[in-house]
């Protein structure tokens, strides 16, 4: 199947995915996309810095709302060669499709300041 | 313009701890509600202020000036040098971010003042005055890009969470012979209290323990708006341990101080606006 290359620095205007609009304008990219059943490559190629601010407001959200296994088949994710960088995507998709690690933090308020 | 006796600091030094920001907020006390005075500040005795502090003190001098008051700040000796290298004392003569303040040793970080929008000018602030800097040569790429990270994640909690479009100020400082670095980044917006106290319900009605709610790991955040995450401060304050250091956080007139131990609370002598996040990593 055909498959759109789409390009993070494109979709932002930046070279620096940063902050959480960023991350949601392009979600709102990549979700028409999915939307419509497209395979997309969404390319980092040209991104100098990635936060995961970013990555949890486009790949955590992406997953959230579809699901691991439509995401999966549909988005690729290209251009990716920094640990850290591939540390933030792996931690969004996690938090994306695992509602207990999302939570897992939430510290119980009654236990920490009764 | 009524102008009040300089206040001296009752300390030798100021540093990124919570006397130091008992301290400051000792001076700030004074110039509450006060509209059209002049306030000096005499640091020209203390042996030493942390230089990443210039950004608390150009806040001051912010809020002062939105009352049309004035702020004086006498300093004296090596602080001298150091607030002129980091553009200090020419933001304190009204000529905020001059780029042509020469700092021909290269051994401090400037300060700078930012939108809380401005997500490239302040990616280029940590690229070339934090991590360009000569002492930070030792630092690896992934570490680099780890501290740029977490920096820029407190960057966006502010303009996440601040609610304002005020400006932001940061400064660090860096100690290559310790392999020490400080940060603090200020904001004016509505502090921690505001947003945790909503979303509890009520159960969190102190500055500070909105603020130990947040280093805890929880979040105010929107999921489903906004997507998953927030909870940053607790990562960050993980990485401060594991380089030795600590996250000092700064809220109405609480402060919280997470380093090794357990979290540490203290009372300053007033609220500052908003919110001050300090980082100090050792054994860079």
């Amino acid at each position: 199947m055909y498959m759109v290359q789409l390009l993070v620095k494109d979709i932002i205007s930046s070279t620096v995915a940063i902050s959480n609009t960023a991350g949601l304008k392009a979600f709102d990219t990549v979700r028409k996309y999915v939307l419509s059943e497209q395979q997309v490559i969404l390319s980092f190629a040209g991104i100098e810095n990635l936060t995961s601010a970013f990555c949890n407001a486009m790949i955590g959200k992406l997953y959230m709302q579809f699901g691991e296994k439509h995401i999966d088949s549909l988005v690729k994710f290209a251009n990716v060669d920094n640990e850290v960088w591939q540390e933030k995507i792996r931690t969004a998709k996690i938090l994306g499709v695992d509602e207990k690690f999302r939570n897992a933090d939430q510290e119980n308020i009654s236990q920490l300041f009764a | 313009m009524p102008f009040h006796p300089a206040y001296i600091p009752t300390t030798t030094s100021i540093e990124t701890n919570g006397p130091g920001f008992r301290e400051l907020s000792k001076f700030y006390a004074k110039t509450l509600n006060k509209t059209g005075e002049t306030f000096e500040l005499d640091f020209s005795k203390m042996n030493h202020i942390d230089a990443n502090l210039a950004s608390v003190l150009a806040s001051i001098k912010y809020r002062l000036e939105q009352r049309r008051c004035k702020l004086i700040v006498r300093l004296a000796g090596a602080t001298f040098y150091t607030f002129k290298r980091n553009g200090f004392i020419s933001y304190s003569n009204g000529k905020p971010n001059d780029l042509s303040v020469a700092d021909e040793r290269e051994s401090t970080i400037p300060l700078r003042v930012f939108r809380p929008d401005e997500d490239e000018p302040f990616t280029q602030y940590l690229k070339k005055d934090f991590f360009g800097h000569r002492g930070a040569t030792a630092l690896t790429k992934t570490e680099v890009d780890r501290l740029i990270n977490h920096f820029s994640e407190i960057y966006q909690n502010v303009f996440m969470h601040a609610n304002t479009t005020e400006p932001v100020f940061a400064c660090g400082q860096f100690f290559p012979s310790k392999g020490e670095l400080k940060f603090t980044l200020v904001d004016l917006g509505d502090g921690f209290l505001k947003k945790v106290h909503e979303k509890t319900g009520g159960q969190i009605s102190s500055e500070a323990s909105a603020i130990q709610w947040a280093l805890l790991g929880n979040t105010t955040r929107d999921v489903a708006k906004f997507g998953p995450g927030g909870g940053v401060l607790k990562s960050i304050r993980e990485y401060c341990k594991q380089h030795n250091g600590s996250i000092l956080i700064v809220s109405g007139a609480d402060y919280c101080n997470a380093g090794a131990g357990p979290i540490e609370s203290g009372k300053l002598a007033c609220p500052f606006s908003g919110s001050i996040v300090n980082l100090v990593l050792r054994n860079l």
